[in-house]
């Protein structure tokens, strides 16, 4: 009934969700957090992937009329950013980009620091990868996913949460002309080994890559889904 | 004048008691004696004075000195002028609240006497709602007639005797509080706003499209600050507003009409034990009014005694009352809840379902149901004319003024880049530095502080800080009271910080 009260001002803070509690256990992870604060009329979802913007997050999450819900996570992460820069709601930050990149790697929260391990990987086999932090999950930047779809041949999200309504959702959502069948090119992880369904995806191929033997096919071939899996230690 | 015989006038003197434990108890009584000066002293005070005080013209005596201090006082920058003007302001606006509560002491008084006459108007008016929510949910075609009838007589005594609020103003703070937990008796809300003069809005248009008379409440009305109908929330939402009020400094009683159906759901359980384990001196009181109707029909033992022993044990006063006799509900909402500190109050008030109508009291396959056109000439029939009409006597609490709004300003963050730091914790730090800037920042924490870091800001600001142990729908409707309370009348922002665990699921509380 929360979102029907319309509170001024409510903030909700999930700490210690997604995979990264690791030994605690599978049912400890909270997966369906970024699901269910989506769903809600108004909403707004972040999830910072360093201290500096989980603190100018918190920061924004006061100023933000409604519903509001911060994911925090347990294991130390790297800091990414600056005291000064700024986080605005709705916004991202392209963390590596350069004109050859093949490939746009949307992440948030702890799959940031992943998904740079994976662009070094890449980068020492020839492959340039853009890396995008979309701390903002709702609303998501889609200026941003717009260039991505635009100036790379695929986007790949990296996702610490059940598929269904997590951050692959939101970006599919967001494309400018997102497309129904799927094609492989998720990276799993074991929290979706046991009995979920196949590994959905490729709403998040802008449609010229639909069936194509594109960089991302031959990704995929190469066991890029694997080598991704193994630079996130999984 | 005093050879025409007046007499003279004497300075009077008052808080004569230090407060300051430091201070000499007799510090404002022995320099400050003098002729025809009167000093008012507490009893304690006046026995220190025929202890060990000395009694002497002290008022006249060292006026130089006194002239040379104040003047010192001035050199270095400080206005006694200004300084007396404030102190005078405060004052004023803390004796204001006392003499309003006074106001309303008397005038309760001077209703003592014809209480048999309040008793025979309320009736009047409980059987005036009857009539009005058959008839709107006639014209609806859809609605809870029976659900609002076997409530009329409470809601008639809250809304036109108990109760201290102003139907002029939705967007009062300084009022007690009325949750219809049991949402989908609104029609019964509807009724007594429009009887009371609150709303323009024709009852008649209850569930329409363009009404804004929900079929349940929702703030598209703006006397409503929480939505309820998703049953079992009503109660959290109360202790959220209780807290509001605890912040604000306003002492208002919280009036949450919940059915016992309702009562299976655990967030009620969950937040009659926040109630009670959060009643410290400032805690506001809250007083909780239950019907019970259909226990017997269930068979499961939810007997009204048997709610007033499950209230009990989670350290609630609970009375049992007849919820249809106006005299003694009129008795249980005098003495419960107007003493701040004590424990909050449950009224179990057994009711029956469809009350004032042969036809629908306590009979199966009414719930949800309108009555057709014949049904409904019978029941107003049955019900008789309208009786006089119930008028709210505006009452207000008196509000302090709020502190002035703080200019935002951004917090610093500094990391240095070669130490990882587990976004958790920045969480908490950025919590306690918005603290130091925004006194509107209230943290509610689900017995995970030390996980979340928000212990950090739980130290630094204890006052804004509360603990909601592992009841996480109970936290979420204590988030939502919070934040619809201190929405309108303060005209300052209310930023609250529920911390939720992994696996958190307030999906009720959403």
């Amino acid at each position: 009934m929360a979102a029907y009260s319309r509170p001024p001002h409510l903030v909700f803070c999930g700490s210690h969700a997604g995979i990264s509690i690791g030994e605690d256990g599978s049912s400890q992870m909270g997966l369906e957090d970024v699901a269910m604060f989506r769903a809600i009329e108004g909403s707004t979802v972040l999830c910072p992937a360093d201290a500096v913007s989980a603190e100018r997050l918190t920061e924004m999450a006061a100023d933000r009329a409604g519903i509001v819900y911060l994911r925090t996570t347990r294991p130390k992460l790297p800091i990414l950013y600056d005291g000064n820069d700024s986080f605005p709601i709705g916004g991202s930050k392209t963390l590596r980009s350069s004109k050859q990149d093949a490939v746009t790697i949307i992440a948030s929260g702890v799959t940031v620091a992943e998904a740079l391990a994976a662009h070094e990987a890449l980068a020492k086999r020839g492959i340039a990868v853009r890396v995008i932090d979309a701390y903002s999950i709702k609303p998501i930047d889609r200026e941003m996913l717009a260039r991505a779809a635009q100036e790379t041949r695929a986007i790949l999200t990296v996702e610490d949460h059940r598929s269904e309504g997590g951050l692959g959702d939101a970006v599919a959502e967001a494309l400018p002309t997102p497309i129904a069948d799927p094609a492989p090119g998720r990276a799993r992880h074991p929290a979706f080994r046991h009995g979920s369904p196949a590994a959905r995806p490729a709403r998040h191929f802008p449609p010229r890559h639909r069936g194509s033997s594109g960089r991302a096919d031959r990704l995929e071939r190469d066991g890029f889904g694997t080598k991704l899996n193994r630079a996130l230690n999984f | 004048m005093a050879e025409r015989g007046a007499q003279p006038q004497r300075l009077a003197r008052a808080s004569t008691s230090p407060k300051n434990p430091a201070y000499r108890d007799l510090a404002y009584v022995e320099p400050l004696m003098g002729p025809h000066t009167v000093a008012i002293l507490a009893e304690k005070t006046y026995g220190a004075l025929i202890d060990h005080g000395r009694i002497d013209d002290t008022a006249t005596t060292g006026l130089d000195q006194a002239m040379q201090d104040l003047e010192e006082l001035q050199a270095n920058g400080i206005d006694d002028l200004r300084v007396t003007d404030e102190l005078e302001e405060i004052n004023l606006q803390k004796f204001g609240g006392s003499i309003d509560a006074l106001q309303t002491g008397v005038s309760a008084r001077q209703n003592q006497g014809s209480r048999g006459q309040t008793e025979q108007t309320l009736r009047s008016e409980a059987q005036r709602l009857r009539r009005l929510v058959i008839r709107m949910t006639n014209a609806a075609g859809s609605g809870h007639p029976t659900s609002c009838m076997s409530a009329a007589d409470i809601v008639a005594a809250l809304f036109f005797h108990t109760m201290r609020w102003d139907p002029r103003d939705a967007k009062a703070r300084d009022v007690d509080s009325f949750i219809l937990s049991k949402g989908h008796a609104v029609p019964l809300l509807w009724a007594a706003l429009s009887e009371a003069g609150a709303i323009d809005d024709d009852p008649m248009t209850l569930r329409r499209i363009d009404s804004r008379l929900e079929g349940h409440p929702t703030p598209s009305q703006p006397w409503v600050k929480i939505a309820t109908g998703s049953l079992g929330q009503g109660l959290s939402a109360a202790n959220g507003i209780a807290l509001a009020n605890r912040l604000d400094g306003i002492d208002a009683s919280i009036y949450c009409l919940m059915g016992d159906g309702e009562c299976a759901e655990g967030s009620v359980w969950e937040a009659a034990e926040f109630a009670s384990s959060n009643s410290c001196p400032a805690w506001s009181p809250s007083s909780t009014s239950m019907r019970w109707a259909r226990a017997a029909r269930r068979g499961n033992g939810t007997t009204p005694g048997a709610y007033a022993r499950r209230f009990e044990a989670f350290g609630w006063n609970a009375v049992e009352i007849d919820g249809h006799d106006m005299g003694a509900i009129l008795d249980v909402l005098e003495r419960a809840g107007r003493t701040p500190g004590q424990a909050p109050t449950a009224i179990i008030a057994a009711t029956i379902k469809g009350k004032g109508v042969s036809f629908l009291e306590g009979k199966e396959g009414w719930h949800g149901k309108p009555l057709d056109k014949d049904q409904m000439a019978a029941a107003l029939a049955e019900l008789g004319e309208d009786g006089p009409r119930a008028t709210v006597e505006p009452r207000r609490l008196g509000l302090q003024t709020p502190p002035a709004a703080q200019a935002p300003k951004s917090i610093t963050i500094d990391y240095p880049r070669d130490k990882p730091v587990a976004t958790r914790e920045a969480y908490g730090h950025a919590l306690t530095k918005l603290g130091a800037l925004r006194g509107d920042i209230v943290g509610i924490d689900g017995d995970t502080m030390n996980s979340t870091f928000a212990e950090l800001f739980a130290k630094a600001y204890p006052q804004r800080f509360f603990e909601g142990y592992i009841a996480e729908q109970n936290m979420a409707g204590i988030g939502l009271g919070l934040a619809g309370q201190r929405q309108d009348a303060l005209c300052r922002d209310l930023r609250l910080f529920p911390d939720a665990r992994r696996g958190f699921h307030p999906h009720g509380g959403l």
